[in-house]
């Protein structure tokens, strides 16, 4: 028998649990102190399955008359005997087995950090990472700067930056506390590189937000928008720390990122949704932001468009008004 | 302007006037004594009860002024009777103590008054054709302030409100919650006017007695029937009232005002007062210059609900040392301020919905913004916030707010036009 076939128990997501090399046929499987490859599972019987020659000179796979069967996956369907080719995986109790020629390809090695190579370059010039920190500085100092029309106070300033600063040093030192406990290397720079990129970012994204908002983007898309951008920014940084602790796959990384981003921002835009679009009675919802913009770039209608196009809003209020009505008769 | 109901907050609230105590107002003069004395029998206190626990939820006066004992009083005093009738009964309590059952027969909500009608028989009732007045002439207010007991006031008559469409008394005397709808008498016993509302130290109202007498009037015209849905008569009075307040304003120009660069309205009427101001910043980066024009016509309609008709404010932003995005930073906290003031609740009224655009009214370009509500019950009836800020400029802006409440739609829109056109460059 020249042909060189291993058998492999996969746990639950895939991942080779036991490697056993068939050296003789009959090969037999099952829980039994006999057997070739012994299965601690209770659905499993003690003679269940057995690789056996077969007419053509073939190695073909039996069931040996179990109580729960064999079942081929891939497609999924039930087996009785079955040529034996490489890759097939078979499924008998709760266990599921594979069975590989040796030609059979491997994953690739998973990188102890897997980062991209600007973030490696970044970790690698530490210049370059303290440079991002003052860029966040300037350019919180820059946003708060505009949005205030006091005189400038240093020191409140200072202040505002000092807590910024913290927070992102927190930030990252959190992750690299756990990078440290999974792989022994805190990789504190890369870290906190990836924390200075994302609030660079935060700060763009608001500032492209806030000029949406002196023209009249409808407010359901820009509350999307902004949704989306807290999104993928919170999922991008998740899937980088993660990649720089050094402990999924790519795939699985990318699906851990966006579920925990889905969720957090999920819950905080569900949060601003019910506490932002009130139906109190004494709020008048409309875009007040002003900017020094010249008049011109701007479309501007004339005053007997803007009220004809705003007598749209008396059949939307009787429409309000009337939905009420017949919930109930209104006392006043 | 404080209405005169007494409610269990007040109520509560007297007992720290109390602990002050008060020496004045000793010596009564014999003409207060005999006033008194005559008619006191003619004056009642008016009740509001919760119906199912019969507990005190508002207390008024009032006063008997026709032969079939018909009873005067505000429309403020019954309000909660007339649109909760599920939830209230009311009574009047007589001098002697005993209370009857009333129902109202008839209200004129833009002059706060209503005509009750009760089992009682009074054994007369007062005279309601009032002599002419001078300011100086003495007054007697009669009422029962926060259930203290029938009480009588001495003051002043002190002419008409100069700021107020609608004619109002202003009465230099002590009016106090619960007096709401009592009598103020001449010596003679002629009634002059309805206690209505006070301002505080001695200022007072008084609704004039011809009101009444029109009131009255129809009560007592052979076709007269007695409402039955108040809802429906409330809607009709306050669409007549908005027709022709909002009709007088825009037959006449509106004047103008010089703020900055700005040219803006004012005075769209005799009736309005008009305020201004100018304040620096502390760190004198921006000085803001303020114009705000408004009438004492309030309207009643319920306890969370009563409102001048129109009112508007204009603020002028001059940058003195700002950068033009920090000084429109500026300019966009006070555009979002809400200077409406418009109260309510969920129950009475929808949410507003706004239409924002820029817009030019042919010389100046702004940002303008128009939003409106509705009142539930009170179909083609609505509030409305006409806002706009002043674009072009980047050291200088106005912005401005027209408030319109209780107006048909029609309305609301002339005005802000008509607003929105008196918008100018000064030079």
């Amino acid at each position: 028998m020249g042909r060189v076939i291993l058998v492999e128990v996969l746990d639950r997501r895939g991942e080779v649990r036991e490697r056993v090399r068939i050296d003789a046929l009959p090969f037999t499987i099952g829980r039994d102190y006999h057997c070739d490859l012994i299965l601690d599972d209770p659905h499993v019987d003690p003679q269940h399955l057995q690789v056996e020659p077969d007419a053509g000179g073939g190695w073909r796979l039996r069931d040996l008359g179990s109580l729960n069967g064999v079942t081929l996956l891939d497609p999924k369907r039930p087996l009785s005997a079955t040529p034996l080719r490489s890759g097939q995986r078979v499924r008998i109790g709760r266990s599921v087995l594979r069975f590989v020629e040796p030609g059979h390809p491997v994953e690739a090695a998973l990188p102890v950090i897997d980062r991209p190579a600007w973030l490696t370059w970044l970790t690698e010039h530490s210049g370059a990472a303290l440079a991002l920190g003052a860029a966040v500085v300037i350019a919180e100092t820059a946003r708060s700067y505009r949005e205030s029309y006091t005189s400038f106070d240093d020191f409140e300033q200072a202040s505002g930056q000092v807590w910024l600063i913290g927070l992102m040093l927190l930030w990252a030192g959190g992750w690299a506390l756990v990078t440290r406990l999974l792989t022994h290397h805190a990789r504190f720079v890369a870290h906190w590189a990836i924390t200075c990129i994302v609030a660079l970012a935060l700060l763009v994204g608001d500032e492209v937000l806030f000029h949406a908002r002196f023209l009249f983007a409808p407010i359901g898309p820009l509350r999307a928008a902004d949704t989306a951008i807290d999104l993928v920014l919170v999922g991008a940084a998740l899937f980088f720390h993660l990649g720089v602790a050094g402990v999924l796959r790519p795939l699985r990384r990318l699906a851990v990122a966006g579920t925990v981003a889905l969720g957090l921002v999920g819950a905080y835009a569900l949060n601003d949704y019910r506490g932002g679009d009130t139906d109190w009675v004494t709020v008048l919802p409309y875009w007040s932001r002003l900017k020094p913009i010249d008049p011109a770039w701007l479309s501007i209608e004339p005053l007997d468009d803007f009220f004809v196009s705003a007598r749209d809003l008396r059949q939307q209020v009787d429409a309000l008004a009337e939905e009420k009505a017949r919930d109930e008769v209104a006392a006043f | 302007m404080g209405f005169l109901l007494v409610t269990a907050a007040r109520r509560a609230a007297l007992a720290l006037l109390l602990l002050w105590g008060s020496a004045g107002g000793a010596g009564a003069q014999d003409d207060s004594r005999a006033l008194f004395e005559r008619y006191a029998g003619w004056v009642v206190q008016i009740r509001i009860l919760e119906a199912g626990s019969g507990s005190k939820r508002g207390l008024g006066s009032g006063f008997v002024s026709g032969p079939d004992g018909e009873v005067v009083t505000n429309y403020h005093v019954v309000s909660e009777l007339l649109l909760h009738p599920e939830r209230y009964r009311g009574e009047l309590v007589d001098d002697a103590g005993a209370s009857h059952p009333v129902r109202v027969i008839a209200f004129d909500v833009v002059n706060d008054l209503a005509v009750l009608s009760s089992p009682r028989a009074f054994d007369g009732h007062f005279a309601l054709n009032g002599a002419t007045l001078h300011k100086g002439d003495r007054v007697y207010s009669v009422g029962d302030p926060y259930d203290l007991g029938m009480s009588i006031v001495e003051g002043t008559y002190n002419g008409l409100l100069e700021h107020s469409r609608y004619e109002k008394i202003h009465f230099t005397g002590s009016l106090n919650p619960g007096m709401s709808g009592g009598p103020a008498l001449r010596a003679n016993g002629a009634v002059v006017g309805v206690n209505v509302a006070t301002a505080g130290n001695q200022i007072s109202f008084l609704v004039p007695v011809a009101r009444v007498r029109e009131l009255l009037a129809q009560v007592r015209a052979p076709d007269f029937e007695p409402m039955d849905d108040p809802t429906a008569e409330l809607r009709r009075q306050l669409l007549e009232y908005q027709e022709s307040y909002v009709a007088d304003l825009l037959d006449r120009p509106f004047g103008t005002v010089r703020l900055g660069p700005y040219s803006a309205p004012t005075e769209p009427a005799p009736y309005f007062s008009c305020w201004g101001d100018t304040t620096h910043a502390d760190d004198d980066l921006y000085e803001s210059r303020v114009h705000e024009c408004f009438t004492e016509d309030r309207v009643f309609v319920s306890e969370d609900h009563n409102f001048a008709i129109v009112r508007f404010r204009h603020r002028q932003l001059q940058s003195r040392g700002l950068s033009p995005s920090r000084f429109y930073e500026l300019y966009t906290s006070y555009f979002e301020g809400n200077y409406s003031q418009l109260v309510g609740s969920e129950d009475d009224l929808t949410p507003f919905r706004c239409r924002t655009r820029f817009v030019t009214n042919g010389t100046l370009p702004l940002k303008a913004t128009f939003c409106v509500r509705r009142y539930r019950a009170l179909d083609g009836l609505y509030d409305a916030v006409f806002k706009a800020a002043a674009l072009g400029r980047e050291n200088a802006g106005l912005e401005t707010a027209l408030v319109m409440a209780s107006v048909s739609f029609e309305n609301a829109e002339r005005l802000a036009r008509r607003y929105l056109e008196a918008l100018q460059w000064g030079e």
